[in-house]
C-alpha cells in the first residue's frame, strides 16, 4: 500500500479540528444561552448603516485639493450598550435565541460533517462513489442556504437595531445585500457535485465491466 | 435487466467450478462471481471470447434476452 501524502494528513487534521471545534462550540454557545445571568449590563448589537453623514470626513488630493468623501454601500456599526441601558432576557427571548443560534451551529456540524466524510474515502481510497458526490451536492446546498440567511439575518438585525435606537447622522434602514461571493461558491460546488455524481457512475460501471 | 447469463447452467454442463473457470480465463474469482449471478453492467469481447473457448459454447449459450 503506497505512504499517504502529507496533504492528505494535515487536511485530515484541519477537519478533524473544525469538526470538534464546532461541536465544542455548540455546546459553549448553549449553555452561555442557558445559564449567562437574565441582566446582561454591557451588550452589543451589530447593524448596517446607510446614508452616513461623512461631512465630518475629510481628503485632500496630492495638490492639496479637496476630495470629497462618501460610504460606498451600508457599513457595519456596533451599538454598544452599557450599564445605564442594560438589558434583560425573558425566557421566550433566550429559547428563541437559542433554537436560531442552534439550528446554525447544527447546520454547521452537518456542513463539516460532510467534508470529514469525504476526507474520510480518500483515506479509505476510495473517493470516487456516489455518496460522496451527495455529500458535494449538500455541501453547496448549506453554503446557498448560508448565503440567503445571512442576507436577510442582517436585515432582520438592522431592523431590530433600529427599533431599538434614534439613530443621528446615519439611518439603519436595512437592505437585502446578498453575498455574491458565497452564492458563487455555492452554485460551483453544485456543478463540481453534478461532475462527481456523473464520475461515480462512469466508474461503478467501469467496475463493473467484465 | 432483460439480458440474462445463464453461465451456471453452461459451467454445470461442462462440469466447471467458478475457481476453474476463472483460473482458465484469467479474471478473478470475484469478478466471475458478479457475471455470474447477472451484477456486471457490461461485458468485454476478450472475456466473452475467453469463457466461449473454456466452456466450449457460443456466446448464445451464456447470455439470453428476456422480454420483461
Amino acid at each position: 500500500m503506497s505512504k499517504k501524502p502529507i496533504s492528505l494528513s494535515v487536511l485530515k487534521a484541519v477537519v478533524n479540528v473544525w469538526w470538534w471545534g464546532a461541536i465544542a462550540m455548540t455546546a459553549v454557545t448553549l449553555l452561555i444561552i442557558a445559564f449567562a445571568p437574565s441582566d446582561i449590563a454591557n451588550w452589543e448589537l451589530v447593524g448596517y448603516a446607510s446614508e452616513i453623514d461623512a461631512s465630518a470626513l475629510a481628503a485632500q488630493d496630492r495638490a492639496g485639493r479637496a476630495v470629497g468623501v462618501q460610504f460606498d454601500g451600508p457599513a457595519k456599526v456596533k451599538l454598544v450598550f452599557n450599564e445605564s441601558n442594560p438589558a434583560r432576557i425573558t425566557i421566550a427571548q433566550r429559547a428563541a435565541l437559542g433554537l436560531l443560534l442552534g439550528s446554525l451551529l447544527v447546520a454547521a456540524i452537518y456542513f463539516v460533517k460532510q467534508l470529514r466524510d469525504i476526507v474520510w474515502t480518500i483515506d479509505q481510497q476510495d473517493p470516487f462513489v456516489a455518496e460522496n458526490a451527495r455529500r458535494m451536492r449538500t455541501i453547496g446546498l448549506l453554503i446557498l442556504a448560508f448565503g440567503f440567511f445571512r442576507a436577510f439575518g442582517q436585515l432582520l438585525v438592522s431592523g431590530f437595531a433600529d427599533s431599538m435606537i434614534v439613530p443621528s447622522g446615519f439611518n439603519l434602514n436595512g437592505r437585502v445585500e446578498f453575498p455574491v461571493g458565497l452564492f458563487a461558491v455555492g452554485i460551483s460546488v453544485l456543478v463540481l457535485s453534478e461532475v462527481f455524481r456523473h464520475g461515480a457512475r462512469m466508474r461503478e460501471e467501469q467496475s463493473l465491466t467484465i | 435487466m432483460t439480458i440474462r447469463i445463464n453461465l451456471s447452467q453452461v459451467m454445470e454442463e461442462n462440469d466447471k467450478t467458478l475457481t476453474a473457470l476463472a483460473d482458465e480465463v484469467g479474471i478473478t474469482l470475484a469478478n466471475l462471481s458478479i457475471l455470474k449471478t447477472g451484477k456486471a453492467k457490461a461485458v468485454r469481447f476478450t472475456t466473452l471470447d475467453a469463457i466461449c473457448r473454456a466452456l466450449n459454447c457460443q456466446p448464445g449459450e451464456i447470455l439470453s434476452f428476456e422480454d420483461d
